[in-house]
C-alpha cells in the first residue's frame, strides 16, 4: 500500500497540471486552467462520446513562436449550438480573453500546436495534455464519466441511481465494483461483497451529487441494523433518503465453495428490512420526510454449479429481464418506497 | 455568472479585509475545473485527519502535533514534486485534491 506522500510523489509526477507549469511557467497554468474551463463548458452541451472524430483545444502562451495569433480572431463559439450538430473534428482555440473559437488547424499538427502552445487532445475516450515536448494522459478518476471534464452531476438521487446501475454495474465498470467478482468471467461473488458494493455506490454519488448532498456510508438507523446509505440533502434539513443495498447470486469462499445462494426470499427479505427501517426512522424523527430506495445488485446465472469457470450466453443473460415480483410490495402500497433498483450485473459470456 | 454576481464579487474583492484570502479561495474554487465538485468534496473527506473525525462521534480538536506532522508530509511532498517556484496555488491545490481522492478510493483511505 502506497503513502499518501507517495500518492502526491506520483500525481507531480503524472498529472498535467503540474506538466503546464514546468514546461511555460505562468503562462502554462494560467492556459490550462482555461482550457480546462472550456472542456467543462464545451461538454456541459456536447457529449464528448458523439464526436466521431478529436477534440482539440488549445491557448498559445508563446506567440513569437506560434503560427497561430494569441488571440483568434473569430467569433466566440457558442456550445449550445454544437449539442445537435454531428461533430467529426473540433478545433478551438482559447484567446487570451478566455474565449474559445472554433478555427481551422490547416495543416498543423498536434506537435507543432504544442510546440508554443498548451493543447488538450480528445480522441475515443483518452484525454491528452500537450506541452512544449511533453505530454500527459489525463488520469480518468470517475470510471463511467466520458471525460474527466464530463462528470454529469444529477438533480435527483433516482437519476443518479438509475444511471449507475447502467454505466457502473451492469458491466462492472466502476474500479470499486470490480472487486466484488471472485472469477475473471463475473460468475460469482466473493464471499460478503456488501461492504464493496457500498463503497462503490458512495464513491458514485459523492462524486455525481456531493455538492448538494451529504452522502454518508452505513448509518446506524437502529441499534442492530445499519441501514447501507444515508442521503441528506444539505440545504433541506428535514428531508433524508435511506439506501438499503442487496445483492443476489451465489458466493464463493477463496477456495470456490459456494459460501451463500441468494435468490428471490433474499430480495422480498432486504425490501422488508428497508420498510421496517423507513418506519423507525418515522418514529424517532417524526418531522422527518423519509424516502427509501432499494438497490438490488443482481448477479444471478442460470445453470450455475461449484467450480464452474464459464458460461454461455443464454445461462449467463437469463435473469437480465426478469424482474422480482413483491410480496408485500412496500413500493406500491406505500409513497415513501421508491419502486426497487434491481441492477443486473452481466458475466463474460464463452 | 451573471452582471450582478460580477459586480457584487468585484465589490467584496476590492475590501482589505479579504486581500489576503484572494489567492486561497481562487485556488480553492478553480480546482473545481479538474475535479468535479463531488470529487472535490470525496477528496477532501478523504485527508486522513478529517476521515478520522469523520469516522468518531467524539468532538476533539483537529491538526493536533501527530496530524499536524502527516499534513506537513503531504505538503513536503508537494512542495519536492511541484518546486517552489511558481507560487500559483492552483497546482498545488488540484495535485493534493487529486492525490486525496486516489487515496481514498484506493482503499487505502477509508470512504
Amino acid at each position: 500500500m502506497k503513502s499518501l506522500p507517495e500518492i502526491i510523489a506520483e500525481v507531480c509526477e503524472d498529472a498535467h497540471v503540474p506538466m503546464a507549469a514546468a514546461v511555460f511557467g505562468q503562462a502554462g497554468i494560467d492556459a490550462i486552467f482555461a482550457i480546462m474551463e472550456t472542456a467543462t463548458e464545451l461538454y456541459r452541451e456536447v457529449d464528448p462520446e458523439r464526436v466521431t472524430g478529436e477534440i482539440i483545444i488549445f491557448c498559445v502562451v508563446v506567440p513569437t513562436e506560434s503560427s497561430f495569433p494569441e488571440q483568434p480572431s473569430g467569433a466566440a463559439q457558442n456550445f449550445g449550438s454544437l449539442a445537435s450538430q454531428v461533430l467529426t473534428d473540433l478545433a478551438l482555440q482559447v484567446g487570451v480573453d478566455g474565449r474559445p473559437s472554433r478555427v481551422d488547424l490547416g495543416s498543423a499538427n498536434l506537435a507543432q500546436l504544442s510546440a508554443a502552445s498548451i493543447v488538450y487532445h480528445y480522441k475515443a475516450g483518452v484525454e491528452v495534455f500537450l506541452a512544449g515536448a511533453q505530454g500527459k494522459r489525463i488520469r480518468q478518476l470517475d470510471s463511467s464519466a466520458r471525460s474527466q471534464f464530463s462528470v454529469p452531476t444529477f438533480a435527483t438521487l433516482r437519476d443518479a441511481l438509475r444511471v449507475y446501475g447502467t454505466e457502473n454495474v451492469r458491466e462492472s465498470t466502476c474500479y470499486i465494483f470490480r472487486h466484488v467478482w471472485s472469477d475473471p468471467n463475473r460468475l460469482f461473488f466473493k464471499a460478503g461483497p456488501e461492504e464493496v458494493m457500498r463503497d462503490s455506490l458512495t464513491q458514485f454519488l459523492r462524486n455525481r451529487m456531493g455538492g448538494e448532498h451529504d452522502i454518508w456510508p452505513e448509518q446506524n438507523v437502529n441499534e442492530k441494523n445499519p441501514v447501507d446509505i444515508r442521503v441528506q440533502p444539505k440545504f433541506t434539513n428535514n428531508r433524508l433518503i435511506l439506501i438499503e443495498i442487496k445483492w443476489v447470486g451465489y458466493s464463493v469462499a477463496a477456495d470456490g465453495h459456494i459460501t451463500a445462494r441468494h435468490e428471490h426470499g433474499r430480495a422480498q427479505k432486504g425490501a422488508n428490512q428497508l420498510a421496517e427501517y423507513i418506519d423507525e426512522q418515522l418514529q424517532s424523527a417524526p418531522s422527518r420526510v423519509i424516502q427509501g430506495c432499494y438497490v438490488i445488485i443482481d448477479g444471478r446465472r442460470n445453470n450455475l454449479r461449484e467450480g464452474a469457470t464459464a458460461i454461455s450466453r443464454a445461462d449467463g443473460l437469463h435473469f437480465e429481464s426478469m424482474e422480482f415480483t413483491f410480496a408485500p410490495a412496500h413500493h406500491q402500497s406505500r409513497k415513501d418506497f421508491d419502486p426497487p433498483y434491481r441492477m443486473f450485473a452481466r458475466p463474460i459470456c464463452v | 455568472m451573471t452582471t450582478a454576481a460580477e459586480e457584487r464579487l468585484a465589490t467584496i474583492r476590492s475590501l482589505s479585509l479579504i486581500q489576503r484570502r484572494i489567492q486561497f479561495l481562487d485556488a480553492a474554487c478553480a480546482s473545481a475545473t479538474a475535479l468535479s465538485i463531488g470529487m472535490v468534496s470525496t477528496a477532501l473527506g478523504s485527508e486522513p485527519e478529517l476521515n478520522r473525525s469523520k469516522l468518531l462521534p467524539n468532538t476533539r480538536l483537529l491538526l493536533e502535533d501527530a496530524a499536524r506532522q502527516q499534513l506537513y508530509a503531504q505538503f513536503d511532498a508537494l512542495r519536492r514534486g511541484i518546486g517552489v517556484e511558481n507560487k500559483d496555488l492552483r497546482v498545488p491545490a488540484v495535485v493534493w485534491l487529486t492525490a486525496l481522492y486516489q487515496y481514498g478510493t484506493s482503499g487505502v483511505g477509508s470512504l
